[in-house]
C-alpha cells in the first residue's frame, strides 16, 4: 500500500528514531501493509507506558516498547524469535494508554501474521491456524473439533469432565453448526490468505 | 427500538445463560431483537493474527448482513461486539475498504453503505434505557465485583462509550439494581482468554489473580459481559482450584442475569440453572 511518506510525525523526523538511527522503512512498511499503523510506529518516543500497563509483561522476553523499537530498526530476527508475540493476549491496554497514538497491539498482531507466513511454528501459531481453518470450514466454530485437532486425544480426555457437564446443561451440541453456503465462504477466505 | 441480534458461536453453546438472559431482559424492556440471518464467527482475537484481511473479512461479513437487514447490530459477547465494530471502522477506512470488500464480494455479499451502528448490550442498557424505574426487586446486600476485561471498552476509538482504562458502566448498572459494588482494582486486567489454550499456565495465572482479588474483597460474585472471560473465570475455575490447591466457589454471572433478577424475573427464566459454578449462594442471599 503506497502511502505518501510524511516528513515529520508529531514533530519527529519520520525516518529517524529518537537516537538518530535511520529507521528500516522496508520493514516498517511490511508491518503497515499487514495492518499495523505506520505513522504511529514512527511516532514512538520509547516512554515505556505501554510496557508499564501490559498485563503479561512478566512473561515476555521483550517488552512491547522494545518490540516497537526493534520493529523500527528492522531487527526482524529478534522480533520473530521473541515470545512476546505469543504472550500478548491482544488486550489493548498498551494501545489505550500510549500517549503518541502508537498501537502496539495492532503492530504485534500484524507481526504475528507475518511470522506465521514466514514459517514460525509453536503452540500458539498452531492453535491460531487451526482456529482460523475451522472457522473457514463451516463459518461457525465447533469447539470439540478445535480441542481435538489442537490437543489430540489427551486434550479430549482432559476436557471430558467439563464436556459432560456442559452437555448435561444443554450447552454443547454433538453436532457442528454451519452457515448456509460454507463453500463459497471458505474459498473466498482461502484465496485472500494466499494473496 | 429494534436490533439485529448477533449471538456468535458461544451464546448458542457455552454461554447459553447470556443468550437467554439477554433475550428476556431486552424483551421485558421493550427492545426487539431479530437474529442476524446466516451470521458467522467473527474470527475472535486470533484470526487477524493469522491474516489481517481474513480476520477483517470474517467480522465484516456480519456487519454487511446487519446492513442488509437494515438494523443496528447488537452483540452481547464482548468479542463479537469488538470485532464487528472494528470491521465497521475498517470498512470506512480508505486503505482497507477495497481489500475487505473484494473478499466479501467473492463470498457473494455486496453491500455498499455501512450506515448502521454496532452496539453492545451493556452500552444499550446503560446509555439508552433508564432501568431505574423498572427495578422491582433490589439486590440489597449483594456484593458484586464488576469485571470488564479488554474487548468491552478497548480501544476507545472502536468502542468509545465507556472509559478504556477505568470503565464504570457495569458498576452503575449493578448499583441501580441495588447491589453493592466492591472496588475491584483488576477490573480491566486481562484474563488471558485468547491464550487460554496455547499458553494455558500463563492464562490460569492471570485468571487466578482476578479470582483472588474478588475473593479478598468479599464479593459474592463476579459480574461480566464476555463469554471468553466466563470460560476462564467460571468453566476453568475448578481446574485453577486444583492447580493451585485453593477453593473459590465464586459464582460468575452475566450482567443481564443480575439485571433480570432486579427486574423481578425468576432465575430459571434467565437461564441461571445453566451455570457450572452454582449461583445458589447468590440466590440464597437474595432470598430466592
Ligand atoms: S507507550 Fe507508545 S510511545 Fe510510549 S513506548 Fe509504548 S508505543 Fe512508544
Ligand atoms: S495487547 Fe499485548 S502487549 Fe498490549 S498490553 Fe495487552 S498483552 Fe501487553
Amino acid at each position: 500500500m503506497a502511502t505518501k511518506a510524511k516528513k515529520f510525525v508529531f514533530g519527529l523526523k519520520a525516518d529517524r528514531q529518537l537516537d538518530g538511527d535511520k529507521m528500516n522503512s522496508d520493514f516498517v512498511k511490511k508491518v503497515v501493509a499487514e495492518g499495523g499503523n505506520g505513522a504511529a510506529i514512527a511516532a514512538c518516543m520509547q516512554c515505556g507506558t505501554c510496557s508499564g500497563g501490559c498485563t503479561n509483561i512478566d512473561q515476555m522476553d521483550m517488552s512491547p516498547r522494545t518490540l516497537i523499537l526493534m520493529t523500527q530498526r528492522g531487527e526482524w530476527e529478534k522480533v520473530l524469535k521473541s515470545n512476546a508475540l505469543w504472550m500478548c493476549s491482544s488486550c489493548y491496554i498498551c494501545t489505550s494508554r500510549c500517549p503518541r497514538g502508537v498501537r502496539p497491539s495492532d503492530v504485534i498482531e500484524a507481526v504475528k501474521a507475518i511470522a506465521i507466513r514466514e514459517g514460525i511454528e509453536n503452540n500458539s501459531t498452531r492453535f491460531n491456524q487451526i482456529f482460523v481453518e475451522l472457522v473457514q470450514k463451516r463459518g461457525i466454530l465447533f469447539e470439540p473439533e478445535l480441542m481435538q485437532k489442537y490437543g489430540g486425544l489427551q486434550a479430549m480426555i482432559d476436557q471430558a469432565e467439563l464436556g459432560i457437564k456442559l452437555t448435561l446443561k444443554g450447552k454443547m451440541s454433538p453436532f457442528p453448526a454451519k452457515i448456509k453456503d460454507p463453500k463459497t465462504f471458505s474459498e473466498a477466505l482461502e484465496k485472500a490468505e494466499q494473496k | 427500538m429494534k436490533y439485529s441480534y448477533y449471538p456468535g458461536c458461544s451464546l448458542h453453546t457455552t454461554a447459553k445463560e447470556f443468550d437467554i438472559s439477554t433475550q428476556v431482559v431486552m424483551e421485558e424492556l421493550g427492545i426487539e431483537l431479530e437474529e442476524l440471518k446466516d451470521w458467522s464467527c467473527c474470527g475472535g482475537s486470533v484470526a487477524a493474527g493469522v491474516s489481517h484481511d481474513v480476520g477483517m473479512a470474517m467480522a465484516a461479513r456480519n456487519v454487511a448482513l446487519a446492513q442488509k437487514q437494515d438494523l443496528d447490530l447488537l452483540a452481547s459477547c464482548s468479542g463479537c461486539y469488538n470485532k464487528s465494530a472494528r470491521a465497521l471502522k475498517a470498512l470506512k477506512e480508505p486503505t482497507e475498504k477495497d481489500r475487505i470488500m473484494a473478499i466479501m464480494s467473492e463470498m457473494g455479499i455486496d453491500v455498499s453503505d455501512y450506515n448502521i451502528r454496532i452496539r453492545n448490550v451493556v452500552d444499550v442498557l446503560v446509555n439508552d434505557i433508564d432501568i431505574s424505574s423498572r427495578i422491582k426487586r433490589p439486590l440489597t446486600g449483594l456484593k458484586v465485583a464488576c469485571y470488564y476485561g479488554c474487548l468491552l471498552t478497548r480501544p476507545a476509538d472502536i468502542t468509545g462509550w465507556d472509559s478504556p482504562v477505568f470503565p464504570t458502566s457495569m458498576d452503575r448498572l449493578s448499583e441501580i439494581c441495588g447491589a453493592e459494588v466492591v472496588d475491584f482494582r483488576s477490573k480491566t486486567k486481562c484474563c488471558g482468554g485468547p491464550i487460554l489454550v496455547s499458553q494455558q499456565d500463563v492464562a490460569f495465572d492471570l485468571t487466578k489473580k482476578l479470582l483472588d482479588e474478588a475473593k479478598s474483597l468479599g464479593a459474592d460474585c463476579i459480574v461480566l459481559a464476555c463469554p471468553l472471560c466466563d470460560t476462564n473465570l467460571e468453566l476453568r475455575q475448578p481446574d485453577i482450584e486444583k492447580k493451585y490447591n485453593v477453593s473459590y466457589n465464586l459464582p460468575i454471572l452475566y450482567i443481564t442475569e443480575i439485571i433480570g433478577l432486579a427486574l423481578g424475573m425468576k432465575p430459571g427464566k434467565l437461564g441461571m440453572n445453566k451455570h457450572i459454578v452454582s449461583p445458589k449462594p447468590v440466590l440464597a442471599k437474595l432470598g430466592l
